[in-house]
């Protein structure tokens, strides 16, 4: 064989192989759903391996992901391990055999850890206790005080919790006669109750969404006072966080924020609520709203009962007048998401 | 015939009338009260137009929850004291679970549930709460149209034929809303219980709150009291001749509680008797400026309804019609309206909601000053006044009610005639919700009257004057309506 034919028969071959080398990829897609609810989640961190090839994807808002492995030759082992992470969720790892070019189709499930990752034995020792049979409760943290010594006793949850519950009760019944047709969950008894002066924990959102999740909590709500003189009158300045913990997709755990302020003297009476009352009522009303559509999800009468959530928001919203187009809006995003929703049960 | 037997047949001859006269007003007891069900003994079981207000929630134990209950309960029983077939009844129970019991955890089931008991369709219940000198009030208000045949609803009525002026079958919109929470109302503890209050009959003053505690004084009918506080089911008072006690306030109220004052309404001078009577010397006329404090009120059969004022040092009795009464709580004003629409009282009924929107501008919710508006132009349609604002005025209050605009699209078409003159209101109603029952009834009204489908006594009252294809475009441009 002449060098000229022993460099041609060479090339030849690698030619001939390339293809193979080049081309040859796996691909792996699935979706990652909540294992209790069956919502899709969004954000989860999926990585691949297999054999010595590897791949990491994350899940969008709809919980969907696409691995792609290249590779030069097949590992000897065909087997695809699936590693799903996410903030708040146990880890997973999933074993599969692999039989075809292509894995599709694959539904995964992951378990909230209810803040277990985030939280210690003491924490959860000290709440125990509170956490919500039913998911309808919202729970009230001592808000921090930096007024001095008097501002520390200057405001009584407990009386705050007895306001917020006959206001937001009155007003559901109320949305329920004057919407065209209102979500029973609704019409349900909710709860309100104060949490142990040691969870202070407003500043670390992360944390505080684990504690939401461990109670199996509606929303949380707390925040910071100071007490001010104004026009030579003693003030309460208040400014609350309200967080709501169940996530829908395009609604993960969110902050609203109220601000008020009350003469001292009112504390301790109805004018103390009365300033924050509307917007107590809208943002339950809207964390119990993400609580129904995340439980549609699952729902064979999802329709009927996006339907409900969209009747019940557009009625709270026919409450409102020119003057209150921050609240307005804060509906109107919800409102967005349900018609998405509805748009995807092929009704709208 | 021997004067005891006269007497006898007169005695049984009232006894049998009585129910047959029309009461202004009546004040009664009830006792037992079991939710869902209706009393055996109905405090007024011939009238089916009255209102029940509750013992108020008291959480702060104020003390004051069972009195502002009362109070409340004799203030509107004056505003509406001149008007026959409507009433105002207490709504406490003395026998199985309080009521105030049952609002605490129910709140507008509760109301709605005892109003149905009692046959009432207005329930006006709340919370009191007082912190030094002021008092605060959250009231609340649950509407039952069910109850009364005749709740307020929009109606188109015929134009011609025997059935002139009568509403054509299901051409009506109702007003959608039903249950009420007011705005908080802070109160100055002494401006809002110092005032006169007026002895029904022979008031007893005691010594201190308590039924067996020495009397001081005692009241003849008619005559005044000065209330000074309310303590419990006690009203704090004092004489003329300077005793003070108390009076308690009971099912069957003896005293009446009037307005804290009146001003004039009408323009020019007034007349100021030394009586109630125009037959009593003239001691004054003049023009009124400002509001005066009731020393004394009476309502006097033929003779109508007096004031006796404090006009520049002098006392003296104006007749009532000069003069217009301030409550406590524009909420008086909201329910005696309520109750003299259903009385078919729409003047009266108009002036209580107007003044409810002039007191409760600043303060009150949009939501509740748009309803007394489309009340207001619910009673403008009834007494025939051609062109009512007042639907207009509620939709800027509430723009983002698809109601509303219903109720403003729906006034518009029927007092013009012209189904084009509701469309944009129509249209807007749509666009907000186009689930909205009045805004699809409004639609389904509008596609049948373009298409001829429609009673001839319609087809009378409503011009026909918008091209269908305008109409079919609004139903496809809202997928959500059922096709």
């Amino acid at each position: 064989m002449t060098r000229v034919l022993r460099v041609f028969l060479a090339l030849a071959a690698i030619l001939l192989i390339a293809p193979n080398a080049r081309g040859a990829s796996l691909v792996v897609r699935g979706v990652v759903v909540n294992e209790t609810t069956g919502v899709p989640l969004g954000g989860v961190s999926v990585a691949g391996e297999y054999g010595n090839y590897s791949g990491s994807s994350v899940t969008n808002s709809e919980g969907q992901f696409e691995i792609r492995f290249s590779y030069g030759s097949p590992p000897k082992l065909r087997e695809v391990a699936i590693i799903l992470k996410k903030s708040g969720y146990g880890e997973k790892t999933k074993i599969m055999q692999l039989e075809q070019a292509e894995l599709r189709d694959l539904r995964f499930s992951m378990t909230q850890t209810l803040g277990a990752a985030a939280l210690g034995p003491e924490d959860k020792s000290r709440l125990g206790n509170e956490v919500s049979s039913d998911g309808r409760t919202l729970f009230l943290l001592p808000y921090s005080g930096d007024g001095g010594p008097d501002a520390a006793s200057a405001i009584s949850l407990n009386r705050l919790a007895e306001a917020v519950h006959r206001f937001v009760t009155a007003d559901f019944q109320e949305l329920a006669k004057n919407a065209s047709s209102f979500p029973p969950a609704l019409k349900a008894p909710f709860s309100i109750r104060l949490l142990p002066k040691e969870t202070t924990v407003l500043s670390d959102a992360e944390r505080l969404t684990s504690i939401g999740r461990y109670l199996n909590a509606l929303a949380l709500a707390g925040g910071s006072k100071a007490v001010v003189r104004q026009g030579g009158t003693d003030k309460l300045l208040m400014e609350s966080k309200f967080l709501i913990i169940p996530q829908t997709a395009g609604f993960d755990a969110y902050y609203l924020q109220i601000d008020d302020i009350v003469p001292m003297r009112q504390i301790n009476t109805l004018k103390f609520h009365e300033g924050l009352s509307d917007y107590w009522a809208l943002y339950i009303l809207l964390a119990f709203s993400i609580k129904e559509m995340r439980d549609t999800e699952t729902s064979p009468d999802r329709r009927m009962r996006l339907e409900q959530i969209r009747s019940c928001l557009k009625a709270k919203k026919a409450q409102y007048g020119p003057a209150d187009k921050r609240k307005v809006a804060s509906i109107d995003t919800l409102l967005k998401s349900v018609e998405a929703k509805l748009r995807q049960t092929g009704v709208r | 015939m021997k004067r005891a037997a006269f007497y006898s047949l007169a005695v049984l001859l009232t006894l049998l009338l009585c129910p047959a006269l029309s009461w202004g007003g009546a004040a009664v007891t009830f006792h037992d009260f079991r939710p869902g069900t209706f009393l055996p003994n109905d405090p007024l079981p011939h009238l089916d137009n009255k209102a029940m207000v509750a013992q108020f929630l008291d959480p702060g134990n104020a003390g004051l929850g069972q009195g502002i209950g009362y109070f409340l309960w004799r203030e509107i029983l004056t505003a509406i004291s001149d008007q026959a077939r409507a009433g105002v009844i207490i709504g406490r129970n003395e026998g199985g679970r309080p009521i105030v019991d049952m609002l605490r955890k129910e709140y507008h089931e509760a109301a709605t549930q005892a109003a149905r008991g009692l046959k009432s369709w207005i329930a006006l219940w709340g919370v009191v709460e007082a912190s030094g000198d002021e008092v605060f009030l959250k009231v609340y208000i649950s509407i039952l149209p069910d109850v009364k045949k005749a709740a307020p609803m929009l109606q188109l009525l015929s134009m011609e034929g025997s059935g002139k002026n009568k509403p054509i079958p299901n051409i009506a919109l109702e007003m959608p809303r039903t249950l009420f929470s007011f705005s908080l109302q802070g109160f100055d503890r002494k401006k809002l219980f110092r005032r006169a209050i007026i002895a029904r009959q022979q008031v007893l003053v005691r010594e201190k709150p308590d039924r067996d505690a020495p009397i001081v004084a005692r009241i003849k009918k008619d005559e005044a009291l000065h209330m000074t506080d309310v303590e419990g089911v006690w009203l704090k008072v004092s004489t003329d001749n300077g005793k003070t006690g108390f009076v308690k306030m009971e099912d069957n109220s003896p005293v009446d509680i009037p307005g804290l004052t009146v001003t004039a309404n009408v323009p020019g001078k007034i007349k100021v008797y030394q009586s109630p009577d125009k037959r009593s010397r003239l001691i004054a006329e003049k023009a009124l400026q400002g509001e005066y404090a009731i020393l004394n009120r009476r309502y006097i059969d033929r003779r109508g309804l007096w004031y006796c004022l404090d006009v520049d040092g002098v006392q003296g009795w104006v007749e009532g019609f000069t003069m217009t009464e301030k409550y406590s709580s524009p909420v008086v004003d909201f329910v005696a309206g309520m109750l003299r629409y259903g009385a078919l009282n729409y003047k009266g009924a108009k002036s209580h909601f107007q003044r409810f929107v002039s007191l409760g501008e600043q303060y009150e919710k949009n939501v509740n000053l748009a309803f007394a508006y489309q009340m207001m132009g619910a009673c403008q349609l009834k007494m025939g006044d051609q062109n009512p604002t007042a639907f207009e005025k509620a939709v800027v209050l509430t723009p983002y009610d698809p109601n509303a605009y219903a109720l403003n699209g729906f006034a518009q078409i029927v007092l013009s005639g012209s189904l084009r003159k509701g469309l944009p209101s129509l249209e807007k109603a749509l666009d907000l919700d186009d689930s909205n029952p009045q805004a699809q009834f409004l639609l389904t009204l509008a596609e049948q009257i373009v298409s001829h489908r429609v009673d001839e006594r319609v087809r009378v009252a409503i011009r026909s004057d918008v091209d269908p294809a305008v109409i079919k475009g609004l139903r496809d441009k809202h997928p959500g309506l059922a096709q």
